[in-house]
Order: structure tokens, then C-alpha cells, then sequence
């Protein structure tokens, strides 16, 4: 049962992640029909922006990991992710998919999937290919002050890494755990500390106290930062000006046009917007799954569009009920399999896929749109 | 001599790879981003029939496949002919549910396809997992001495082949399935209209498309020592579809002519050029298919055949002209 509930719980955060990600797909093809295959590098782009700012931030540097501080770290870092999406997606959309306003969807989707690469290997050459760790809320304590904290407990965790050499002769990080919410920091582990050398023979010299956040509680700043995201995204469509420009140019561009609605800036705020999410699903990324490369964006950006073909593209409920479905199902199938299975974890999003253009091509919110001869 | 003839032979087998797409793709005017997948079921077929098939036929005690040999050259032609069966049935498969798709979602069903398959190559142990397969030469002992005859007889025998295709796609063009596979791509409700079979000359598309793509595929894998998943990624099948889309959907001449400039200015690229300009190369490709997409949509020669353009004719005008004058 435990199991289980861990798993949905796992499930749902990727899945919101997806959701953040299938926004911004099912609105921009809702208002002009282009799967913008570019969508997953926004959240990639999204997901940098975050680390060089919690980098610079020094996260680790401003007394950490008191809450409040940290959750204000949190927020500018999100914003300035988020901003660096939409204003990429903004340039992106002007100088890449507009000059193509009116020629054949094939030459769109093409278009798109070169502007895909095309940032993909860019941020190679910008971010480098190589995995970096996303930076953790943590705070470095010396063990010259580590006797104050002897006989202390921590909301998180205090731990020492040190690098070891495997004996193919690969240095790998070791984590050691000295104290935690229940188990007091002793005298003994912090003499032992004194001790304990790098691979290069540096002493370790300190250790960490770790962001008093347990796993759950991250799911569900994940869960509620998704829930905030969509209450303002609807509110956006449905009561504001603005929303209403947008679902009047997604009914009928031309008639839009005819009313005085400036469809190119509604089509460029809709791009704004879808990006704004998807950045944020990127920090949210980076700190969930530590992880971050110039690829990521891609798997992710695919399966984010199953979601909202799932959900039914176009509909915005429809992409987060889409994404929280295929981030649970994606988690559950592989983890009730044999493990000699669970390679094919990536598999279950495109047979989810194939099924549901199948069976109903609309996707689960969608309307059905009559063939127009 | 064999660098010249090495790239010949990847080069044929990329043409062939992407003339049947374009059968697909700007024939019959179904946008398939998955064509790399059927080219991973030709050459994973091909590997298992060499695998399994000539090496496991050998008897105990003799150390391993004499290539060259009558029976491996047999082996060699079944496991060609395995490819395309194989690849063909695949694309039976994925044709059957792909007719009630279009445009976008057609491209996006096709492309999930492809990363299945390259998912269950990844994870089925009997075909090597991560590692891949490994295939034995068997047309001809290939070793320092005989390097240069094996690039040889492999060329001839690939650039026939892709020449084979060649042809049976133009014939295929120019017949009634041809013509009616035209009619769909310009307008489907008309082309049922007048009573073409919608479903049975899409499928014929995916059928023999999937089966070329197979035998580029089988041929790939006899030529290389080892085939792996990860190389039958989408990438691969953006660079062929790349060849397609420079040279015109819908033209053979022009998916040649794109896949030779592609091709040769891939590799100077990557072996003439400093470096630093080489990890530009993708990005390159990338900026090509958005320029391209941008300033000339259908390509360099469009629906044209190299044929039928004015530059052509114009080149042959003036010599017949100058023979009826004399």
C-alpha cells in the first residue's frame, strides 16, 4: 500500500511537470494549428536559466535552509526561468514561424522540428553536452563550528560527501549521512569527520545540512505550484481581454482579423504564455530529478504533446488531466512489472499514443471537428 | 580507393532510404517521420538471419562462417530478402492504423512507431540489448588484402540496387496505383470521388516504402560489424527525411541531387573542416531545414523531375537543334 501511494505520488509529479510542458503545446496548436516541437527546448532553456540563477543566487550561501529565504531564492529563480522561455519563444516564434503564416502545415512542422534541434545543439555549444547536478537548497557547515551543532537534530538531512576511487578507477561521490529530523548529530561521527579524506587526499572538512523539504512535501509544492498555474491560466483565458482576443483567433483567425483583434501579437503572447509554464516546469524538473543537460528537453517535450493529444489539443483542462495520466501511468505500468521490463518505460507513452488517435482521435476533452470538404 | 568506395556505399544506402520515403512522404502525400524505423526492422532482421541462420548453422566444431562460401552467399540473399519481407509486414502493421490519421497526427502516430522500435531493440536480449548485434561479413573475406575488392563488389552491388529502386519507384509513379497515389496527395475527397481505393493504395505506399527502407536496412547491417539501437534514432530519420525535403517531395531526381549535397558537404565538414566548426554540424542541418522551410518550401525541384526542368531541357533543346540543322 505504501508502495503503492509512493508511486502515485511519484507518478503525479511527473505528471504535473508533463502538464506544465502540455499547456503551453495545446494552447499554441489550438491557436495555429503548428506542434511547435520547439516547446521542449523552452523547458530545457527554462530549466538553465533556473541553475545559473540559484548558482549565482549561491544558494548554499544564504544561510540556507531556513524556509522562508529559501522559498524566495525559489521564486526569483522560477521567475527568471520562466521569463527566459517566453522571451526565446517570442524571438523564436517572429523570426522562425511567422514568415510561415499561410504556407502547408508539413513546412511548419518541419520548421519547427529544425528549430528544435537547432536549439538543442546550440545549448550544446552555450551549455556544453555534459550532465550538470542542479544545485540543492543546502548549507555548508565547517567542522570548525560543527561542535555547536553536536547533540542537535536537523529538519532535513546533515551528511559529508567525499569522492572514492572505484577500483576501475572512476571517481564517484559518497554520500554519508550523519544526522537527520530524528537522529542527533554525535560527537563521535563529527571526530570520525575529521578523518575521512578525498580520492586526491583533501580533507572532506565539512559537511551539509539539506533542505528540511521531505520528498512528499516537494510532490506537493509540485502539485500546488501546478494548481496555481492552471486557476491563473484560466482565469487569463476566460476573463480577461486578452483570453478573449485568443479564443476568437483560435475560432476563426480570419474573422478575428475582420473584428480588429492584432492576431499577430495575441499569437505571439500565446507563445509567451505556453513558454512562461514550460520554463517553470523545467526549474521544477531540475529540482525534482537533481539533473539537468542540453537534451532534456526533448523526451519530455514529446511525451508533454501525447498528453495533450490525450487530453485532447486544444483543451486546456484536457492537457493537465493528459499530463497527470500519462506521468501516473508511466511511473505505475513499469513499477508493477518484472524489472527486466522496465526498459520499456518509454514505450508506454507512444502506445498510449497510437491507442488513443485510434480510438478517439479527439482526445478525451476534445470536441470532435466535422471534416470540412 | 576503399575511403571513396565506403562512403559510396553509405551514401547508396542513405538514397535508397530516402527515395522510398519520398514514395510515402511526397508520393502519396503522408507525412511519416518514422521511416528510420522501418529501416531498423530491415537491418535487425537481416542481423538475426545472419545471427542465427549462418552462424548458428554452422557445425560445432568448425570455428565460424566462411564468407565467401556458396552457402554464405546464399545466406547473405536470404537474409536481404528477410529484411524486405520483414520491413514490408511492418510497415503493414503501422499502414493499417496510420489510414485514419492525417497531417500532424499521421506524423506524430509514425514517429512514436519508430522510437518503439527502437525501445524494444534497446530491451529484447536476443537481439543484443543496448549492445546491439553483431554481423558477420559473408559476401566476400573482408581483411587488409581484400579490403578494396570487398568496397568494390559492395558498392556495385548497393548503387545497383539503389538504382533498382530507382526505377521501380518511377515505374511504380507512372502506373495507375502510381497516378491514383498522386491523386490522393492533391486531393483526397476527389480522389475517392472517382473511385480509387483510399485505403488500399495508402497501404500499397507504406507496404513498399517500409519494404525498400528494409532493404537499405539489410544491406546497412550486412556492410557494418555491428548495428546498435541508438543508431536508428529520430535523428537518422530527420537527415534522411532532410534529403526528401531539399530535393523536392515528390522528386526522385531531386532527393539524389539533395542526398549527394548533404551527403558530401556532411563529411567535409566533419573531416576537412578545424574542430571547432565540426560540432557546429547539426546545428547547420538545423538552420538549412528552417531556411529552407522559410524561403522555399517545396524544395529545389519540387514536384519536378531533374527531367522536366528548363535548365535541363534547355541543355538538350540546343543539341538536338544543332543535329536537325546539319
Amino acid at each position: 500500500m505504501e508502495y503503492l501511494l509512493d508511486q502515485l505520488l511519484n507518478g503525479l509529479s511527473l505528471g504535473c511537470i508533463y502538464a506544465f510542458i502540455a499547456l503551453g503545446y495545446t494552447m499554441v496548436y489550438g491557436i495555429i494549428k503548428l506542434i511547435n516541437f520547439a516547446h521542449g527546448e523552452f523547458f530545457m532553456v527554462g530549466a538553465f536559466a533556473g541553475y545559473f540563477v540559484l548558482s549565482a543566487a549561491g544558494i548554499e550561501a544564504i544561510g540556507l535552509p531556513e524556509p522562508l529565504p529559501m522559498i524566495l531564492a525559489f521564486g526569483i529563480a522560477m521567475l527568471a526561468a520562466a521569463l527566459s522561455s517566453g522571451v526565446l519563444a517570442v524571438i523564436v516564434e517572429r523570426l522562425a514561424y511567422r514568415p510561415l503564416m499561410g504556407s502547408s502545415r508539413i513546412a511548419a512542422l518541419l520548421t519547427a522540428l529544425g528549430v528544435s534541434l537547432f536549439l538543442q545543439n546550440v545549448g550544446i555549444q552555450v551549455f556544453s553536452a555534459e550532465q550538470r547536478g542542479y544545485p540543492e537548497a543546502r548549507r555548508y557547515i565547517d567542522l570548525d563550528d560543527a561542535a555547536d551543532y553536536v547533540g542537535q537534530t536537523f529538519p532535513g538531512l546533515a551528511y559529508a560527501t567525499f569522492t572514492v576511487t572505484s577500483p576501475t578507477g572512476k571517481d564517484s561521490e559518497v554520500r554519508e549521512i550523519l544526522a537527520g529530523p530524528d537522529k542527533a548529530l554525535t560527537a563521535d561521527a563529527v571526530a570520525e569527520l575529521k578523518y575521512k579524506k578525498d580520492a586526491d587526499g583533501e580533507p572532506v572538512g565539512g559537511f551539509y545540512v539539506s533542505s528540511p523539504f521531505s520528498h512528499t512535501a516537494k510532490t506537493l509544492i509540485v502539485i500546488v505550484s501546478l494548481a496555481l498555474s492552471f486557476g491563473l491560466l484560466w482565469l487569463l483565458v476566460h476573463r480577461t481581454q486578452f483570453g478573449r482576443a485568443m479564443r476568437a483567433v483560435s475560432y476563426n483567425p480570419e474573422a478575428a482579423k475582420l473584428m480588429g483583434i492584432q492576431s499577430t501579437r495575441v499569437i505571439s503572447m500565446t507563445f509567451f504564455v505556453g513558454a512562461f509554464l514550460a520554463g517553470i516546469g523545467g526549474i521544477i524538473w531540475g529540482m525534482r530529478y537533481g539533473k539537468i543537460e542540453p537534451f532534456m528537453g526533448f523526451m519530455p517535450g514529446l511525451k508533454a504533446f501525447i498528453a495533450a493529444v490525450i487530453g485532447g489539443i486544444g483543451s486546456i483542462p484536457g492537457a493537465v488531466f493528459g499530463g497527470i495520466l500519462l506521468g501516473v501511468l508511466e511511473v505505475l505500468i513499469p513499477a508493477y512489472l518484472p524489472s527486466e521490463y522496465s526498459g520499456y518505460k518509454d514505450a508506454v507513452a507512444f502506445i498510449a499514443l497510437i491507442a488513443i488517435l485510434l480510438y478517439r482521435p479527439q482526445g478525451l476533452f476534445g470536441r470532435f471537428e466535422g471534416e470540412k470538404v | 580507393m576503399a575511403f571513396v568506395l565506403d562512403h559510396l556505399v553509405h551514401l547508396s544506402i542513405l538514397v535508397m532510404l530516402a527515395l522510398s520515403l519520398n514514395l510515402i512522404n511526397g508520393f502519396a502525400g503522408m507525412f511519416s517521420l518514422g521511416h528510420h524505423g522501418f529501416f531498423a526492422v530491415g537491418a535487425y532482421a537481416a542481423a538475426v538471419v545472419v545471427f542465427y541462420g549462418a552462424q548458428g548453422s554452422v557445425p560445432a566444431g568448425e570455428a565460424a562462417v566462411v564468407a565467401g562460401s556458396a552457402s554464405s552467399i546464399l545466406w547473405f540473399v536470404a537474409s536481404l530478402v528477410v529484411g524486405i519481407v520483414a520491413a514490408g509486414i511492418f510497415g503493414f502493421i503501422v499502414g493499417v492504423p496510420c489510414l485514419r490519421l492525417r497531417g500532424d497526427y499521421l506524423a506524430i502516430a509514425t514517429l512514436g512507431f519508430g522510437e518503439i522500435v527502437r525501445i524494444l531493440a534497446q530491451n529484447t536480449e536476443a537481439v543484443g540489448g543496448a549492445r546491439g548485434m553483431e554481423v558477420s561479413y559473408l559476401l566476400l573475406e573482408r581483411d587488409v588484402d581484400t579490403q578494396n575488392e570487398y568496397a568494390l563488389l559492395y558498392a556495385i552491388l548497393v548503387v545497383a540496387l539503389t538504382a533498382v529502386t530507382f526505377v521501380f519507384i518511377r515505374n511504380l509513379i507512372r502506373s495507375r496505383h502510381g497516378r491514383s497515389l498522386v491523386s490522393i496527395r492533391e486531393d483526397e475527397v476527389a480522389a475517392e470521388l472517382v473511385g480509387i481505393n483510399l485505403a488500399r493504395a495508402k497501404l500499397m505506399a507504406f507496404v513498399v516504402g517500409a519494404a525498400f527502407a528494409g532493404l537499405a536496412g539489410a544491406l546497412y547491417a550486412n556492410y557494418m560489424t555491428q548495428i546498435e539501437p541508438k543508431e536508428f534514432n529520430l535523428i537518422k530519420g530527420i537527415y534522411i527525411l532532410l534529403f526528401v525535403v531539399l530535393g523536392g517531395m515528390g522528386s526522385l531526381t531531386g532527393t539524389i541531387i539533395a542526398g549527394f549535397v548533404l551527403y558530401v558537404l556532411d563529411k567535409i565538414v566533419l573531416n576537412l573542416m578545424p574542430q571547432e566548426i565540426q560540432s557546429l554540424r547539426e546545428v547547420l542541418f538545423a538552420l538549412i531545414l528552417i531556411i529552407l522551410m522559410i524561403s522555399r518550401p517545396q524544395g529545389l525541384l519540387g514536384h519536378k523531375e531533374l527531367a522536366d526542368t528548363r535548365f535541363w531541357q534547355r541543355l538538350f533543346r540546343r543539341q538536338r537543334g544543332l543535329k536537325e540543322s546539319s
